[in-house]
C-alpha cells in the first residue's frame, strides 16, 4: 500500500477555527433568537365567508380591481395546511394571484377530530366542496368557477370535475397524483402492502405525528440531520432564522387525516390505482375522467419525491378535454410554491392561462377548421356554449327538469369544440427557465 | 366444663390453652417494650442520633402502648367474646355449644379428608401433581435457556460476519439478525404460555390482558428490528467513508476542510438510506411494525375499555358509535337537501 500523508494538523486547525467561529455565532445567535422574530404565516388579509363543520372558506381581499369574470377556488390537500401558499409577504402565491386581479377563494379544511373519522371522499367532495362551489357560484352569480387543486386537493378537484363538470370552467392541477402504478416515489412503494384497515380501525384518524414521521423518513439524512446543521450554521442570520422557523411552523402544523379518507386513498388509489382508470367510485358514482371536458392545466415537479412525475403525467391522456397542457418544472414537491424562482413563473403562468380561458367564446367563432383532432397537445382550448343561459345556477333552482337537461346538453356538446391556443411559447419558456 | 360428647376431639381444651397463651403474651409489658424499641430509630444501642422529632417517635409507639393497655383490661377468651371462666348466661352457653359443634364438625371433616389423602392412590396422585410443577418450570427454563443460547449463537455468527457483510449500498440478507431470532423463539416457545385457556368469572378479562402482553412483545420486537434497520445506513456509511478517504488520500487529495468530509458523509448516508428504503426487507419490516403497533394499541384499548366500564365514563367505542350515527344522519340530510334544491323543494 502506498504511503500517504493525512493533513491532521490542518484539519485540526480548521476545526479549531470553526469552533471559534461557532462560539462567536452562538453569541450572535442568542441575540437573534431572543429578539422579536416575525414568523407568522398567512398574513394576506382574508375573510371567512362560509363555514360548515370544521371546513371554512377563505375569501381574500382584492389588492386591485378584479380582472377575471370567473372566481378561482383553491383546494389544498388534507395533509398539512393551505398556509403554505401564503408563507410570508413577498413570498406568497396568494399575493401573486391577487396582484393579477384574480378573485381568490381558498378552502381551509381545519383540524379533523375523532368524530370526523368516518368522513370519506364522498363527504369531502360531494359534501363540503360541492356546497362551497355552489356558495361561490351563487355569491358571484356565475355558472362556473375555476378550480385549482394541490396534491391530494388536486385529486379531489379531478374527482369533483369529473362528477360535476357543469360547475367548473377551468381545472388546474398542481403536483396532483392520479396514476399510482409507479415505483418511483417511496410513498408508492411503502403503501403497496400497508395494512390500512389495521391502522384505521385502531387509530380512527391517521395522526399528524405518524404522517410527519413518515415524511421525515423519506430522507432522514437531509430532513433530520443536514437541515438542522444548516440552521446551526446560520442561526445568527435573522432573515434565515425567520424563514426557517416559518417553514418549521408550516411543516409541523399538521392536521390529522380522517381515517376513511386515508383508507380510501390507500386502498383505491395507492393500491388499486382506480382513479386514472376511471374505476374509482365516490358517493355511489363512478368517477369517469372522460367527463373532464373543461380546459386542464397540469403542473408538477421533476424532482418531486412525494408525487413523482410518473404519478402526475398520465392525467392529460385520461381526461376527455381537448384543451390540456402539461408543465414539468425543475423543482420538488414544495419548491413549486415556496421557491422564489418558481413563484415568478408558476403563479403568473396560471393567471395568464386562466385569463385566456376566462370567458367562454361566442359559439359563432367556432368553425370546423378550428377544431383540432389531435388530443393532448398543449395548444388547444375548449370552447363554451354561447347561447347557454348566462347563469345556469339560478336556472338550476327554478327551471323544470326538462329545461335543466337542455342546459346540460348544450354545455356538453359545446365543450367538445376546440380552437388553437396561444400559450405554447410561454409554457416552453417556463420549462427552459426552471 | 364442656360435655365430652359435644367435643370428641378435645377442641375445647386446645382453644382454651391457645387463648391463655395469647393472653399471657399480649398482657406482657416486656412484649410491648420490645416492639416499642423496634420502632425507635436509631436503635437504642446505636451510637447515631435519631433523625426523627421526639413527638414523631412518640407517635410511632403510641399504637403499641394502646394495645398493651387494652389487653390488660380485656382478656382473650374462647369462644371469642364470651367469658368462659365465669360461665356466662344461658344464651352465651348455647352460643358456645353451637360454635364448638361447628368446629368439631370441621375437624371431623378434615380428619376424614386427611385419611382419604393418606391412601396410597391419593398420595401417588398428589406426588405426581407436585412432580409436574418442577417439570413445567423446567420446561419454561429450558425454553428460556435454549432461546438465549440461540440468540447468543446468532450474535456470535453475526459478529463473525461483520467484516464480510458490510458492503456499500448493499442490503442483502439483512433479515439475518438477532431480532428475527428472538421473534422466532418468542413465537415458538413463549407465546403459547400467553395463550393458555383461561377459566372462570374473570376468564375474558385475563385473556384480554394476556393478548395485550402478547401484542406488546410482538410490537416491541418489530420496533426494535425497525430501529436496527434504520441504524444500518450509519454503519455502512462509516465503512464506505473510510474507503473513500483512503482513496482520496492515496491520490493525495485530502482536504483540510471538515465541511468537505461532512458533505461526503451526508451524501453517502443519503445514498444508503435511499437504497435501504427500497429493499423488500425494509418495506416488509415497516409494514409489520405498523401492523403490530396497531394490534397492540387495539389490544390495549380493549383492556382499557373494560376498566372504563366500571367508571361513569363513555368508552371510545361508544363515542365512535355515536359519531358514526351522526355521520350517517348528516349524510342523509345532505342528500335530501340536494334533492330538494334540484327539484324545487319537492322530493
Amino acid at each position: 500500500m502506498s504511503q500517504f500523508k493525512v493533513p491532521i494538523d490542518l484539519i485540526m486547525s480548521k476545526m479549531a477555527e470553526g469552533a471559534t467561529k461557532a462560539r462567536k455565532r452562538a453569541t450572535e445567535a442568542s441575540e437573534v433568537l431572543l429578539s422579536n422574530l416575525k414568523t407568522d404565516l398567512a398574513q394576506t388579509p382574508y375573510e371567512v365567508i362560509y363555514q360548515e363543520d370544521r371546513v371554512k372558506l377563505k375569501h381574500y381581499k382584492p389588492r386591485k380591481e378584479i380582472a377575471y369574470k370567473t372566481p378561482l377556488l383553491v383546494v389544498y390537500a388534507l395533509i398539512n395546511r393551505e398556509t403554505m401558499l401564503d408563507l410570508q409577504p413577498g413570498r406568497s402565491v396568494v399575493e401573486r394571484f391577487l396582484d393579477s386581479g384574480i378573485d381568490l377563494y381558498m378552502i381551509d379544511w381545519g383540524y379533523p377530530t375523532r368524530k370526523d373519522r368516518f368522513l370519506d371522499f364522498d363527504d369531502h367532495i360531494n359534501g363540503y366542496m360541492d356546497n362551497i362551489i355552489d356558495f361561490i357560484r351563487e355569491k358571484n352569480s356565475v355558472p362556473k368557477v375555476n378550480l385549482m387543486g394541490i396534491c391530494m386537493g388536486g385529486a379531489f378537484s379531478v374527482i369533483y370535475s369529473a362528477l360535476h363538470p357543469e360547475k367548473i370552467r377551468n381545472l388546474v392541477t398542481t403536483v396532483t397524483p392520479t396514476n399510482f402504478d409507479t415505483n418511483k416515489g417511496l410513498l408508492h412503494l411503502w403503501t403497496k402492502n400497508l395494512d390500512v384497515d389495521a391502522v384505521v380501525n385502531t387509530y380512527g384518524n391517521l395522526s399528524a405525528d405518524m404522517m410527519n414521521f413518515g415524511f421525515l423518513l423519506l430522507n432522514p439524512a437531509r430532513l433530520m440531520i443536514d437541515k438542522y446543521v444548516g440552521f446551526m450554521e446560520n442561526m445568527d442570520n435573522k432573515d434565515f432564522v425567520e424563514n426557517f422557523v416559518r417553514m418549521e411552523k408550516w411543516i409541523f402544523d399538521s392536521p390529522d387525516l380522517p381515517g376513511e379518507v386515508f383508507r380510501q386513498f390507500i386502498k383505491d388509489c395507492y393500491q388499486g390505482n382506480k382513479l386514472i382508470q376511471s374505476k374509482l367510485e365516490v358517493g355511489g358514482r363512478v368517477v369517469d375522467l372522460k367527463n373532464i371536458t373543461m380546459p386542464l392545466l397540469n403542473i408538477y415537479g421533476k424532482f418531486d419525491h412525494l408525487v413523482p412525475p410518473e404519478a402526475c403525467n398520465q392525467l392529460v391522456k385520461a381526461v376527455g378535454s381537448k384543451d390540456t397542457e402539461d408543465i414539468c418544472l425543475n423543482t420538488g414537491h414544495i419548491g413549486i410554491y415556496v421557491s422564489s424562482k418558481c413563484q415568478e413563473a408558476f403563479a403568473p403562468k396560471i393567471a395568464s392561462w386562466l385569463k385566456e380561458r376566462d370567458e367562454e367564446p361566442p359559439k359563432e367563432e367556432i368553425t370546423p377548421q378550428d377544431e383540432v383532432s389531435e388530443k393532448n397537445t398543449p395548444n388547444q382550448k375548449a370552447a363554451a356554449p354561447k347561447k347557454s343561459i348566462t347563469n345556469p345556477f339560478k336556472v338550476a333552482n327554478t327551471a323544470t327538469p326538462t329545461e335543466k337537461s337542455k342546459v346540460a346538453k348544450t354545455t356538453k356538446s359545446a365543450q367538445t369544440k376546440t380552437r388553437i391556443s396561444k400559450t405554447a411559447p410561454l409554457a416552453k419558456k417556463i420549462k427552459t427557465n426552471l | 366444663m364442656v360435655d365430652n360428647t359435644n367435643d370428641p376431639l378435645g377442641v375445647e381444651s386446645i382453644m382454651k390453652t391457645w387463648s391463655n397463651s395469647m393472653n399471657e403474651l399480649m398482657g406482657s409489658q416486656e412484649f410491648y417494650q420490645n416492639i416499642s424499641k423496634m420502632m425507635m430509630f436509631p436503635f437504642s444501642e446505636s451510637p447515631f442520633q435519631s433523625p426523627f422529632d421526639p413527638s414523631f417517635q412518640e407517635f410511632l409507639q403510641q399504637p403499641f402502648k394502646t394495645i398493651s393497655e387494652q389487653s390488660n383490661k380485656e382478656k382473650f377468651y374462647w369462644p371469642f367474646g364470651t367469658k368462659f371462666e365465669s360461665g356466662g348466661d344461658k344464651e352465651s352457653v348455647e352460643q358456645r355449644k353451637d360454635a364448638m359443634a361447628a368446629m368439631a364438625k370441621a375437624m371431623k371433616n378434615w380428619h376424614i379428608m386427611a385419611n382419604a389423602m393418606s391412601s396410597p392412590e391419593s398420595m401417588s396422585a398428589l406426588f405426581k401433581g407436585i412432580g409436574a410443577l418442577p417439570e413445567m418450570l423446567a420446561n419454561v427454563t429450558q425454553s428460556t435457556m435454549s432461546g438465549m443460547a440461540e440468540i447468543n449463537q446468532r450474535m456470535i455468527d453475526s459478529l463473525s460476519r461483520m467484516g464480510q457483510s458490510v458492503k456499500a449500498y448493499k442490503f442483502d440478507n439483512i433479515d439475518e439478525n438477532v431480532f428475527q431470532a428472538w421473534s422466532d423463539i418468542y413465537e415458538k416457545e413463549f407465546r403459547k404460555f400467553l395463550h393458555i385457556p383461561q377459566l372462570g368469572l374473570t376468564r375474558e378479562y385475563q385473556e384480554k390482558i394476556n393478548d395485550m402482553a402478547d401484542k406488546l412483545n410482538i410490537s416491541q420486537t418489530n420496533i426494535a428490528e425497525f430501529l436496527r434497520m434504520l441504524s444500518l445506513p450509519f454503519q455502512r456509511s462509516a465503512v464506505v467513508m473510510q474507503d473513500e478517504i483512503q482513496k482520496i488520500a492515496e491520490k493525495g487529495e485530502l482536504s483540510d476542510d471538515p465541511q468537505f468530509y461532512y458533505q461526503m458523509w451526508l451524501k453517502i448516508l443519503e445514498g444508503h438510506f435511499m437504497t435501504l428504503f427500497q429493499t423488500p426487507e425494509y418495506i416488509d419490516t415497516l409494514t409489520k411494525t405498523l401492523a403490530s403497533m396497531s394490534q397492540f394499541t387495539k389490544a390495549k384499548e380493549m383492556v382499557l375499555e373494560d376498566a372504563l366500564k366500571k367508571l361513569p365514563l363513555a368508552s371510545r367505542s361508544e363515542v365512535d358509535d355515536i359519531a358514526k350515527e351522526l355521520h350517517q344522519l348528516k349524510r342523509e340530510l345532505r342528500i335530501l337537501k340536494k334533492k330538494m334544491s334540484t327539484s324545487g323543494g319537492a322530493i
